[in-house]
Protein backbone atom coordinates (compact mmCIF):
# COMPACT_ATOMS: atom_id res chain seq x y z
CA UNK A 1 0.00 0.00 0.00
CA UNK A 2 2.81 2.35 1.00
CA UNK A 3 4.64 1.40 -2.12
CA UNK A 4 1.73 2.20 -4.35
CA UNK A 5 1.25 5.56 -2.63
CA UNK A 6 4.88 6.46 -3.13
CA UNK A 7 4.63 5.32 -6.73
CA UNK A 8 1.64 7.56 -7.24
CA UNK A 9 3.37 10.55 -5.74
CA UNK A 10 6.41 9.85 -7.94
CA UNK A 11 4.17 9.73 -10.98
CA UNK A 12 2.57 13.01 -10.02
CA UNK A 13 5.95 14.62 -9.52
CA UNK A 14 7.08 13.32 -12.85
CA UNK A 15 3.90 14.61 -14.48
CA UNK A 16 4.49 18.06 -13.00
CA UNK A 17 8.05 18.01 -14.26
CA UNK A 18 6.93 16.94 -17.72
CA UNK A 19 4.31 19.68 -17.73
CA UNK A 20 6.90 22.23 -16.75
CA UNK A 21 9.32 21.19 -19.47
CA UNK A 22 6.61 20.90 -22.06
CA UNK A 23 5.10 24.31 -21.34
CA UNK A 24 8.50 25.98 -21.37
CA UNK A 25 9.32 24.77 -24.81
CA UNK A 26 6.09 24.08 -26.60
CA UNK A 27 5.82 27.24 -28.62
CA UNK A 28 4.44 25.96 -31.90
CA UNK A 29 1.80 28.26 -33.27
CA UNK A 30 -0.33 28.19 -36.39
CA UNK A 31 0.68 30.26 -39.41
CA UNK A 32 -0.46 33.84 -39.57
CA UNK A 33 -2.24 33.07 -42.81
CA UNK A 34 -4.20 30.43 -41.02
CA UNK A 35 -5.07 32.93 -38.30
CA UNK A 36 -6.29 35.38 -40.89
CA UNK A 37 -8.34 32.73 -42.66
CA UNK A 38 -10.07 31.69 -39.46
CA UNK A 39 -10.78 35.25 -38.36
CA UNK A 40 -12.10 36.03 -41.83
CA UNK A 41 -14.36 32.99 -41.61
CA UNK A 42 -15.68 34.34 -38.31
CA UNK A 43 -16.52 37.72 -39.85
CA UNK A 44 -18.06 36.03 -42.86
CA UNK A 45 -20.25 33.92 -40.63
CA UNK A 46 -21.42 36.95 -38.68
CA UNK A 47 -22.19 38.98 -41.79
CA UNK A 48 -23.90 36.14 -43.65
CA UNK A 49 -25.13 33.65 -41.12
CA UNK A 50 -25.84 30.28 -42.62
CA UNK A 51 -29.47 29.41 -42.65
CA UNK A 52 -30.31 26.03 -41.28
CA UNK A 53 -31.84 24.09 -44.11
CA UNK A 54 -34.01 21.26 -42.95
CA UNK A 55 -34.36 18.37 -45.37
CA UNK A 56 -37.66 18.74 -47.13
CA UNK A 57 -40.23 16.01 -46.61
CA UNK A 58 -43.15 15.31 -48.92
CA UNK A 59 -46.58 16.22 -47.53
CA UNK A 60 -47.65 12.60 -47.21
CA UNK A 61 -44.61 11.80 -45.09
CA UNK A 62 -45.31 14.72 -42.81
CA UNK A 63 -48.91 13.69 -42.45
CA UNK A 64 -48.25 9.97 -42.06
CA UNK A 65 -47.68 10.00 -38.28
CA UNK A 66 -50.82 12.00 -37.38
CA UNK A 67 -52.83 10.04 -39.95
CA UNK A 68 -51.77 6.71 -38.45
CA UNK A 69 -52.54 7.96 -34.95
CA UNK A 70 -55.96 9.26 -36.03
CA UNK A 71 -56.90 6.09 -37.91
CA UNK A 72 -55.84 3.94 -34.95
CA UNK A 73 -58.05 6.01 -32.66
CA UNK A 74 -61.01 5.83 -35.03
CA UNK A 75 -60.64 2.08 -35.46
CA UNK A 76 -60.42 1.55 -31.70
CA UNK A 77 -63.55 3.59 -31.11
CA UNK A 78 -65.41 1.81 -33.90
CA UNK A 79 -64.40 -1.62 -32.58
CA UNK A 80 -65.41 -0.69 -29.03
CA UNK A 81 -68.76 0.59 -30.27
CA UNK A 82 -69.33 -2.50 -32.42
CA UNK A 83 -68.60 -4.88 -29.57
CA UNK A 84 -70.78 -2.84 -27.27
CA UNK A 85 -73.73 -3.11 -29.62
CA UNK A 86 -73.43 -6.86 -30.09
CA UNK A 87 -76.23 -8.80 -28.33
CA UNK A 88 -75.23 -10.95 -25.43
CA UNK A 89 -74.99 -14.64 -26.22
CA UNK A 90 -78.18 -16.24 -24.98
CA UNK A 91 -77.40 -19.31 -22.92
CA UNK A 92 -79.21 -22.52 -23.72
CA UNK A 93 -82.43 -22.83 -21.78
CA UNK A 94 -83.92 -19.45 -22.58
CA UNK A 95 -87.13 -19.28 -24.57
CA UNK A 96 -87.34 -17.84 -28.07
CA UNK A 97 -89.53 -14.77 -28.32
CA UNK A 98 -92.53 -14.33 -30.55
CA UNK A 99 -91.42 -11.19 -32.31
CA UNK A 100 -88.25 -12.81 -33.58
CA UNK A 101 -85.96 -10.88 -31.24
CA UNK A 102 -83.67 -12.47 -28.72
CA UNK A 103 -85.30 -13.12 -25.42
CA UNK A 104 -83.33 -12.30 -22.31
CA UNK A 105 -84.01 -13.85 -18.99
CA UNK A 106 -83.52 -11.71 -15.94
CA UNK A 107 -82.38 -14.00 -13.23
CA UNK A 108 -83.01 -12.91 -9.70
CA UNK A 109 -80.09 -14.34 -7.78
CA UNK A 110 -81.35 -13.01 -4.52
CA UNK A 111 -84.54 -15.04 -4.69
CA UNK A 112 -82.82 -18.08 -3.23
CA UNK A 113 -80.27 -16.87 -0.70
CA UNK A 114 -79.27 -20.39 0.23
CA UNK A 115 -78.38 -21.29 -3.33
CA UNK A 116 -74.56 -21.21 -3.39
CA UNK A 117 -74.35 -22.21 -6.99
CA UNK A 118 -76.53 -19.30 -8.09
CA UNK A 119 -74.46 -16.94 -5.98
CA UNK A 120 -71.31 -18.12 -7.68
CA UNK A 121 -72.87 -17.42 -11.08
CA UNK A 122 -73.47 -13.78 -10.24
CA UNK A 123 -72.47 -12.41 -13.61
CA UNK A 124 -72.46 -15.32 -16.00
CA UNK A 125 -75.62 -16.09 -17.91
CA UNK A 126 -77.14 -19.39 -16.96
CA UNK A 127 -80.37 -21.26 -17.32
CA UNK A 128 -82.90 -21.26 -14.59
CA UNK A 129 -82.85 -25.01 -14.41
CA UNK A 130 -79.17 -25.17 -13.82
CA UNK A 131 -79.47 -22.57 -11.09
CA UNK A 132 -82.26 -24.36 -9.35
CA UNK A 133 -80.34 -27.60 -9.39
CA UNK A 134 -77.12 -26.70 -7.65
CA UNK A 135 -75.50 -30.02 -8.35
CA UNK A 136 -76.03 -29.91 -12.08
CA UNK A 137 -75.15 -27.73 -14.99
CA UNK A 138 -76.11 -27.48 -18.62
CA UNK A 139 -74.10 -29.52 -21.10
CA UNK A 140 -71.65 -27.18 -22.69
CA UNK A 141 -68.04 -26.97 -23.73
CA UNK A 142 -66.89 -25.92 -20.33
CA UNK A 143 -68.00 -29.12 -18.64
CA UNK A 144 -64.40 -30.25 -18.48
CA UNK A 145 -63.57 -27.20 -16.40
CA UNK A 146 -66.13 -28.31 -13.82
CA UNK A 147 -65.67 -32.05 -13.82
CA UNK A 148 -66.96 -32.62 -10.31
CA UNK A 149 -70.53 -31.58 -11.10
CA UNK A 150 -72.86 -34.10 -12.66
CA UNK A 151 -73.26 -33.63 -16.36
CA UNK A 152 -76.72 -32.99 -17.77
CA UNK A 153 -77.69 -32.67 -21.38
CA UNK A 154 -81.25 -31.79 -22.29
CA UNK A 155 -82.99 -34.40 -20.29
CA UNK A 156 -79.87 -36.59 -20.08
CA UNK A 157 -78.08 -36.62 -16.77
CA UNK A 158 -74.70 -38.19 -16.11
CA UNK A 159 -73.72 -39.31 -12.68
CA UNK A 160 -70.57 -38.26 -10.87
CA UNK A 161 -68.84 -41.57 -11.54
CA UNK A 162 -69.74 -41.34 -15.20
CA UNK A 163 -68.21 -37.89 -15.44
CA UNK A 164 -65.08 -39.11 -13.71
CA UNK A 165 -64.80 -42.07 -16.00
CA UNK A 166 -65.40 -39.71 -18.90
CA UNK A 167 -62.55 -37.50 -17.80
CA UNK A 168 -60.31 -40.53 -17.44
CA UNK A 169 -61.13 -42.31 -20.64
CA UNK A 170 -62.14 -39.26 -22.71
CA UNK A 171 -64.35 -41.61 -24.71
CA UNK A 172 -67.03 -38.98 -24.96
CA UNK A 173 -68.96 -40.46 -27.81
CA UNK A 174 -69.39 -43.88 -26.25
CA UNK A 175 -70.39 -42.47 -22.91
CA UNK A 176 -72.96 -40.12 -24.37
CA UNK A 177 -74.38 -42.85 -26.53
CA UNK A 178 -74.81 -45.04 -23.49
CA UNK A 179 -76.28 -42.26 -21.42
CA UNK A 180 -78.69 -41.14 -24.12
CA UNK A 181 -79.96 -44.56 -24.97
CA UNK A 182 -80.62 -45.35 -21.30
CA UNK A 183 -82.39 -42.11 -20.58
CA UNK A 184 -84.37 -41.77 -23.77
CA UNK A 185 -86.24 -44.93 -23.04
CA UNK A 186 -87.78 -43.34 -19.93
CA UNK A 187 -88.26 -39.93 -21.34
CA UNK A 188 -91.89 -39.19 -21.86
CA UNK A 189 -90.96 -36.37 -24.16
CA UNK A 190 -89.80 -38.73 -26.79
CA UNK A 191 -92.86 -40.83 -27.10
CA UNK A 192 -94.50 -40.99 -30.46
CA UNK A 193 -97.65 -39.19 -29.26
CA UNK A 194 -95.80 -35.93 -29.17
CA UNK A 195 -96.56 -33.63 -32.08
CA UNK A 196 -93.10 -32.18 -31.95
CA UNK A 197 -90.63 -34.94 -32.64
CA UNK A 198 -87.32 -33.96 -31.18
CA UNK A 199 -84.67 -34.48 -33.84
CA UNK A 200 -82.61 -36.68 -31.57
CA UNK A 201 -85.04 -39.55 -32.08
CA UNK A 202 -84.11 -39.78 -35.70
CA UNK A 203 -80.46 -39.43 -35.05
CA UNK A 204 -80.07 -41.36 -31.89
CA UNK A 205 -77.02 -43.19 -33.08
CA UNK A 206 -75.35 -39.97 -34.09
CA UNK A 207 -74.78 -38.80 -30.59
CA UNK A 208 -73.24 -35.44 -31.29
CA UNK A 209 -76.01 -34.31 -33.62
CA UNK A 210 -78.66 -35.46 -31.23
CA UNK A 211 -77.16 -33.58 -28.32
CA UNK A 212 -76.86 -30.44 -30.29
CA UNK A 213 -80.36 -30.56 -31.75
CA UNK A 214 -82.40 -31.83 -28.92
CA UNK A 215 -83.07 -28.71 -26.92
CA UNK A 216 -86.00 -27.15 -25.20
CA UNK A 217 -85.72 -24.23 -27.54
CA UNK A 218 -86.42 -26.48 -30.50
CA UNK A 219 -89.48 -27.80 -28.75
CA UNK A 220 -90.74 -24.32 -27.99
CA UNK A 221 -89.90 -23.25 -31.49
CA UNK A 222 -92.10 -26.05 -32.78
CA UNK A 223 -94.95 -24.95 -30.50
CA UNK A 224 -94.53 -21.44 -31.77
CA UNK A 225 -94.73 -22.67 -35.34
CA UNK A 226 -97.92 -24.57 -34.54
CA UNK A 227 -99.44 -21.39 -33.16
CA UNK A 228 -98.44 -19.50 -36.24
CA UNK A 229 -100.02 -22.16 -38.39
CA UNK A 230 -103.25 -21.73 -36.42
CA UNK A 231 -103.13 -25.15 -34.74
CA UNK A 232 -103.82 -23.69 -31.37
CA UNK A 233 -105.19 -26.84 -29.77
CA UNK A 234 -102.15 -28.92 -30.66
CA UNK A 235 -99.88 -26.11 -29.56
CA UNK A 236 -101.65 -25.85 -26.22
CA UNK A 237 -101.28 -29.58 -25.63
CA UNK A 238 -97.61 -29.46 -26.48
CA UNK A 239 -97.15 -26.46 -24.25
CA UNK A 240 -98.79 -28.25 -21.36
CA UNK A 241 -96.51 -31.22 -21.94
CA UNK A 242 -93.55 -28.95 -21.98
CA UNK A 243 -94.64 -27.17 -18.85
CA UNK A 244 -95.20 -30.44 -17.07
CA UNK A 245 -91.81 -31.75 -18.15
CA UNK A 246 -89.95 -28.56 -17.33
CA UNK A 247 -92.01 -26.88 -14.64
CA UNK A 248 -89.16 -24.48 -13.65
CA UNK A 249 -88.48 -23.28 -17.15
CA UNK A 250 -89.36 -19.63 -17.46
CA UNK A 251 -91.70 -19.39 -20.40
CA UNK A 252 -92.41 -16.39 -22.53
CA UNK A 253 -95.40 -14.26 -21.52
CA UNK A 254 -97.28 -15.27 -24.65
CA UNK A 255 -96.92 -18.95 -23.76
CA UNK A 256 -97.95 -18.25 -20.18
CA UNK A 257 -101.14 -16.52 -21.36
CA UNK A 258 -102.04 -19.56 -23.45
CA UNK A 259 -101.52 -21.85 -20.48
CA UNK A 260 -103.55 -19.61 -18.19
CA UNK A 261 -106.37 -19.36 -20.71
CA UNK A 262 -106.44 -23.08 -21.11
CA UNK A 263 -106.53 -23.78 -17.42
CA UNK B 1 -9.16 58.49 -35.91
CA UNK B 2 -6.78 58.64 -33.00
CA UNK B 3 -9.71 58.64 -30.63
CA UNK B 4 -11.18 55.62 -32.36
CA UNK B 5 -7.91 53.72 -32.01
CA UNK B 6 -7.66 54.54 -28.34
CA UNK B 7 -11.25 53.38 -27.84
CA UNK B 8 -10.43 50.17 -29.62
CA UNK B 9 -7.46 49.58 -27.35
CA UNK B 10 -9.58 50.26 -24.29
CA UNK B 11 -12.20 47.84 -25.57
CA UNK B 12 -9.58 45.15 -26.22
CA UNK B 13 -8.18 45.53 -22.73
CA UNK B 14 -11.67 45.23 -21.38
CA UNK B 15 -12.12 42.06 -23.40
CA UNK B 16 -9.13 40.52 -21.69
CA UNK B 17 -10.97 40.68 -18.41
CA UNK B 18 -13.81 38.55 -19.69
CA UNK B 19 -13.88 34.83 -19.17
CA UNK B 20 -13.90 32.44 -22.09
CA UNK B 21 -17.56 31.71 -21.56
CA UNK B 22 -18.51 35.38 -21.56
CA UNK B 23 -16.53 35.93 -24.73
CA UNK B 24 -18.20 33.00 -26.42
CA UNK B 25 -21.62 34.31 -25.45
CA UNK B 26 -20.73 37.69 -26.89
CA UNK B 27 -19.53 36.05 -30.07
CA UNK B 28 -22.78 34.09 -30.25
CA UNK B 29 -24.58 37.44 -30.15
CA UNK B 30 -22.48 38.66 -33.07
CA UNK B 31 -19.36 40.18 -31.54
CA UNK B 32 -16.42 39.26 -33.77
CA UNK B 33 -13.84 40.84 -31.48
CA UNK B 34 -14.85 38.47 -28.73
CA UNK B 35 -14.07 35.62 -31.05
CA UNK B 36 -10.67 37.13 -31.91
CA UNK B 37 -9.88 37.28 -28.23
CA UNK B 38 -10.93 33.68 -27.77
CA UNK B 39 -8.91 32.60 -30.73
CA UNK B 40 -5.83 34.36 -29.43
CA UNK B 41 -6.19 32.61 -26.09
CA UNK B 42 -6.61 29.09 -27.39
CA UNK B 43 -4.96 28.88 -30.78
CA UNK B 44 -1.59 27.74 -29.46
CA UNK B 45 -2.86 24.98 -27.26
CA UNK B 46 -5.26 23.66 -29.83
CA UNK B 47 -2.71 23.79 -32.58
CA UNK B 48 -0.20 21.81 -30.58
CA UNK B 49 -2.92 19.36 -29.67
CA UNK B 50 -3.57 18.75 -33.37
CA UNK B 51 0.13 18.64 -34.15
CA UNK B 52 0.83 15.97 -31.55
CA UNK B 53 -2.11 13.93 -32.68
CA UNK B 54 -1.07 13.79 -36.33
CA UNK B 55 2.69 14.40 -36.26
CA UNK B 56 2.16 16.06 -39.57
CA UNK B 57 2.07 19.84 -39.91
CA UNK B 58 -0.25 20.15 -42.96
CA UNK B 59 -2.77 17.68 -41.60
CA UNK B 60 -2.59 19.32 -38.18
CA UNK B 61 -3.18 22.75 -39.72
CA UNK B 62 -6.12 21.47 -41.70
CA UNK B 63 -7.58 19.83 -38.63
CA UNK B 64 -7.00 22.98 -36.58
CA UNK B 65 -8.78 25.13 -39.15
CA UNK B 66 -11.72 22.78 -39.40
CA UNK B 67 -12.14 22.71 -35.63
CA UNK B 68 -12.32 26.49 -35.48
CA UNK B 69 -14.71 26.57 -38.41
CA UNK B 70 -16.94 24.12 -36.60
CA UNK B 71 -16.87 26.39 -33.56
CA UNK B 72 -17.65 29.42 -35.71
CA UNK B 73 -20.62 27.74 -37.32
CA UNK B 74 -21.99 26.31 -34.11
CA UNK B 75 -21.99 29.52 -32.09
CA UNK B 76 -25.74 29.30 -31.56
CA UNK B 77 -25.43 25.86 -29.98
CA UNK B 78 -23.08 26.92 -27.20
CA UNK B 79 -24.57 26.75 -23.74
CA UNK B 80 -22.87 28.94 -21.14
CA UNK B 81 -23.32 26.18 -18.56
CA UNK B 82 -20.42 24.30 -20.14
CA UNK B 83 -16.84 25.50 -19.89
CA UNK B 84 -15.55 26.89 -23.13
CA UNK B 85 -12.36 24.84 -23.01
CA UNK B 86 -14.42 21.69 -22.52
CA UNK B 87 -16.60 22.65 -25.46
CA UNK B 88 -13.67 23.48 -27.71
CA UNK B 89 -11.61 20.40 -26.92
CA UNK B 90 -14.61 18.18 -27.23
CA UNK B 91 -15.10 19.39 -30.77
CA UNK B 92 -11.37 18.91 -31.32
CA UNK B 93 -11.35 15.38 -29.96
CA UNK B 94 -14.30 14.31 -32.08
CA UNK B 95 -12.82 15.86 -35.17
CA UNK B 96 -9.46 14.24 -34.60
CA UNK B 97 -11.14 10.87 -34.19
CA UNK B 98 -13.04 11.42 -37.42
CA UNK B 99 -9.87 12.30 -39.28
CA UNK B 100 -7.95 9.40 -37.81
CA UNK B 101 -10.67 7.04 -38.88
CA UNK B 102 -10.69 8.51 -42.34
CA UNK B 103 -6.99 8.19 -42.81
CA UNK B 104 -6.74 4.87 -41.06
CA UNK B 105 -4.28 6.51 -38.83
CA UNK B 106 -4.30 3.78 -36.24
CA UNK B 107 -2.61 1.44 -38.63
CA UNK B 108 0.11 3.97 -39.32
CA UNK B 109 0.69 4.43 -35.62
CA UNK B 110 1.39 0.76 -35.21
CA UNK B 111 3.89 0.74 -38.03
CA UNK B 112 5.49 3.88 -36.66
CA UNK B 113 5.89 2.24 -33.29
CA UNK B 114 7.48 -0.71 -34.95
CA UNK B 115 9.89 1.46 -36.89
CA UNK B 116 11.28 3.31 -33.88
CA UNK B 117 12.75 0.96 -31.37
CA UNK B 118 12.53 2.49 -27.92
CA UNK B 119 15.56 0.51 -26.89
CA UNK B 120 17.68 2.52 -29.28
CA UNK B 121 16.49 5.68 -27.64
CA UNK B 122 17.27 4.24 -24.24
CA UNK B 123 20.76 3.40 -25.36
CA UNK B 124 21.16 6.93 -26.61
CA UNK B 125 19.79 8.30 -23.41
CA UNK B 126 22.10 6.17 -21.36
CA UNK B 127 25.14 7.28 -23.26
CA UNK B 128 27.68 9.88 -22.33
CA UNK B 129 25.69 12.57 -24.02
CA UNK B 130 22.81 12.17 -21.57
CA UNK B 131 24.23 14.40 -18.91
CA UNK B 132 24.86 17.17 -21.36
CA UNK B 133 21.42 17.07 -22.96
CA UNK B 134 19.87 20.43 -22.79
CA UNK B 135 16.24 20.90 -21.81
CA UNK B 136 15.43 21.52 -25.41
CA UNK B 137 16.69 18.10 -26.34
CA UNK B 138 14.69 16.61 -23.52
CA UNK B 139 11.69 18.45 -24.84
CA UNK B 140 12.32 17.14 -28.34
CA UNK B 141 12.52 13.59 -26.99
CA UNK B 142 9.48 14.17 -24.84
CA UNK B 143 7.49 15.45 -27.78
CA UNK B 144 8.50 12.47 -29.84
CA UNK B 145 7.54 10.05 -27.12
CA UNK B 146 4.23 11.81 -26.56
CA UNK B 147 3.49 11.43 -30.23
CA UNK B 148 4.18 7.72 -29.96
CA UNK B 149 1.71 7.21 -27.12
CA UNK B 150 -1.59 5.48 -27.81
CA UNK B 151 -4.23 7.97 -28.80
CA UNK B 152 -6.29 7.85 -25.61
CA UNK B 153 -3.26 8.33 -23.36
CA UNK B 154 -1.86 11.00 -25.63
CA UNK B 155 -5.12 12.96 -25.62
CA UNK B 156 -5.38 12.81 -21.83
CA UNK B 157 -1.75 13.82 -21.41
CA UNK B 158 -1.96 16.73 -23.86
CA UNK B 159 -5.12 18.04 -22.28
CA UNK B 160 -3.39 17.88 -18.93
CA UNK B 161 0.06 19.25 -19.64
CA UNK B 162 -0.66 21.57 -22.57
CA UNK B 163 -4.22 22.79 -22.13
CA UNK B 164 -3.84 22.63 -18.34
CA UNK B 165 -7.26 21.12 -17.76
CA UNK B 166 -8.29 19.40 -14.56
CA UNK B 167 -8.99 15.67 -14.37
CA UNK B 168 -12.73 16.35 -14.21
CA UNK B 169 -12.66 18.52 -17.31
CA UNK B 170 -10.64 15.92 -19.20
CA UNK B 171 -13.11 13.27 -18.11
CA UNK B 172 -15.95 15.33 -19.54
CA UNK B 173 -14.16 15.83 -22.83
CA UNK B 174 -13.19 12.17 -23.17
CA UNK B 175 -16.56 10.88 -22.00
CA UNK B 176 -15.09 8.71 -19.29
CA UNK B 177 -14.62 8.67 -15.53
CA UNK B 178 -12.11 10.66 -13.53
CA UNK B 179 -10.32 7.50 -12.46
CA UNK B 180 -10.02 6.38 -16.08
CA UNK B 181 -8.32 9.66 -16.93
CA UNK B 182 -6.05 9.22 -13.96
CA UNK B 183 -5.02 5.73 -15.00
CA UNK B 184 -4.43 6.86 -18.58
CA UNK B 185 -2.19 9.63 -17.33
CA UNK B 186 -0.35 7.17 -15.09
CA UNK B 187 0.24 4.78 -17.97
CA UNK B 188 1.44 7.64 -20.15
CA UNK B 189 3.79 8.90 -17.46
CA UNK B 190 5.17 5.42 -16.89
CA UNK B 191 5.76 5.01 -20.58
CA UNK B 192 7.55 8.35 -20.82
CA UNK B 193 9.59 7.57 -17.73
CA UNK B 194 10.62 4.28 -19.22
CA UNK B 195 11.51 5.76 -22.57
CA UNK B 196 13.21 8.92 -21.42
CA UNK B 197 15.07 7.15 -18.65
CA UNK B 198 17.70 9.17 -16.92
CA UNK B 199 16.95 12.31 -18.89
CA UNK B 200 14.28 13.10 -16.39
Amino acid sequence: MKKSLTEQSDDLKLLDKLQQIYRQHAKEMPDKDLDKAIIAACYRELSEPKKIIYPSKPWWKRLSAPAIAFSTLVFTLWAANWYHQQPAIVPPGTAPSFNGKQHYVDIDFTSEPGDEYAANQSTAPASLESLQKPNSFIWSNDFLQQPKKPLQTSGVALSQTEVESLAESMDVKALLEQSLSSSLADDSLLNSNSLIQPPCVATINDVQVACEDYTKEKWLQGIKELLQQGKKHQATLELEKFHNTHPHYKLDDEFMKIIDLDS
Amino acid sequence: MHLANSLDLKFTSLMQDFSDEQLMCQYAKGDAQAFEQLYARHKGGLFRYCLRQFQNQPIAQECFQEIWLKLINSRANYQPTALFTTYLYRIAKNHVIDLVRKQNKTKNEVTLQEEIDPADFNQQAQGDVVDRLSEEKIYASLRKQIELLPMEQKTALLLKIDAGLSLEQIAVILDCGRETVKSRLRYATKHLKKQLGKCL
